[in-house]
């Protein structure tokens, strides 16, 4: 495609985002707020997450006492990232100071999301963050940011801990797929037009609930307000 | 120039392009993975949720980390 096209600037309008060349840290900087998914298997196992030790008899899906900066070593390609202890971040990183400062930037990104979530009846059960370094030594947050993509969204209305909860974006495709004769493995089915339409609904739900904007007014005026 | 000469790389939802030397253009695709598979139909106007929201949150965090979007960083992002 070429950037004059004019398909081509439609397609690309709302979806653009300026970052920065830098060395990415391969660390994933999880913060949890709440016990699910890979933290959930490795508190059963040990009773920690990433050498954090945890109150006993924890449900699933239970609020923890307070939220945790959980870090993933990102794997490369095909293996699965590896839940690791805040020194081995300090190994990766160069430092137990960078170190420290990825958790501090992780816990007070992931309190002001949790808070502007929960005041959209929406719960950031846990998120992903990824940091940078510019040659000048400058740490950045890059990629992305609380999204549903890097986030657990769930809908506040229908908490229930004891359980896995409905994811708040993707729960509808899953439901549909759960109902077909599929493997779970690539190549997925193609998705009918209610589906498609049921997820958009819920992704546009996501964006205008936490943004409190209107996202026909971002498309439009590339603004968010 | 075109876009396709700047491709640097296409992550399961993102693809990265390259604008100049300490650069980055990230276009968000409409691409789902679940269950681990990237599904073969798309979520219109999936990718511009997850930019719009990653925008967001840049302009919101800045006092707690620099970002790209940060105002020492001079940048056409939105702020609130």
């Amino acid at each position: 495609m070429t950037s004059g096209d004019a398909a081509t600037v439609a397609h690309l309008r709302g979806r653009m985002m300026l970052g920065r060349r830098t060395e990415v840290l391969q660390v994933e900087c999880v913060v949890r707020g709440y016990i699910s998914g890979s933290g959930l298997k490795e508190y059963r196992q040990t009773g920690e997450i990433c050498g954090i030790a945890l109150p006993a008899n924890l449900r699933e899906s239970d609020r923890l006492p307070e939220p945790i900066f959980t870090p993933a070593w990102k794997a490369p390609a095909g293996q699965h990232d590896e839940n690791i202890t805040l020194a081995r971040v300090a190994e990766l990183v160069g430092g137990e100071a960078l170190a420290a400062r990825l958790r501090d930037a992780s816990l007070a990104l992931y309190a002001h999301g949790a808070a502007v979530c929960e005041r959209a009846g929406i719960i950031l059960a846990d998120t992903k963050f990824e940091f940078g370094l510019t040659p000048s030594g400058e740490l950045l947050l890059i990629d992305e940011v609380m999204t549903p993509d890097s986030s657990r969204f769930w809908d506040a209305e229908a908490y229930a801990p004891g359980r896995a909860q409905a994811s708040f974006d993707k729960q509808f495709v899953r439901d549909w797929l759960e109902a077909q004769p599929w493997g779970k493995t690539a190549p997925g089915p193609e998705l009918p037009a209610d589906v498609v339409e049921g997820t958009r609904a819920r992704y546009l739900e996501a964006f205008e609930r936490i943004t409190g904007a209107s996202f026909g007014r971002y498309l439009t005026e590339d603004v968010i307000a | 120039m075109a876009l396709a000469d700047a491709f640097l790389r296409a992550g399961k939802v993102r693809d990265l392009y390259a604008v100049g030397a300490d650069r980055l253009l990230l276009v968000a695709s409409d691409r789902l993975s679940a269950f681990d598979v990237v599904l073969p139909t798309p979520i219109t106007d999936k990718g511009r949720v997850l930019t719009g929201l990653s925008r967001f949150w840049f302009a919101g965090t800045s006092h707690i980390i620099a970002n790209p979007c940060s105002p020492r960083i001079p940048r056409r992002c939105p702020r609130k």
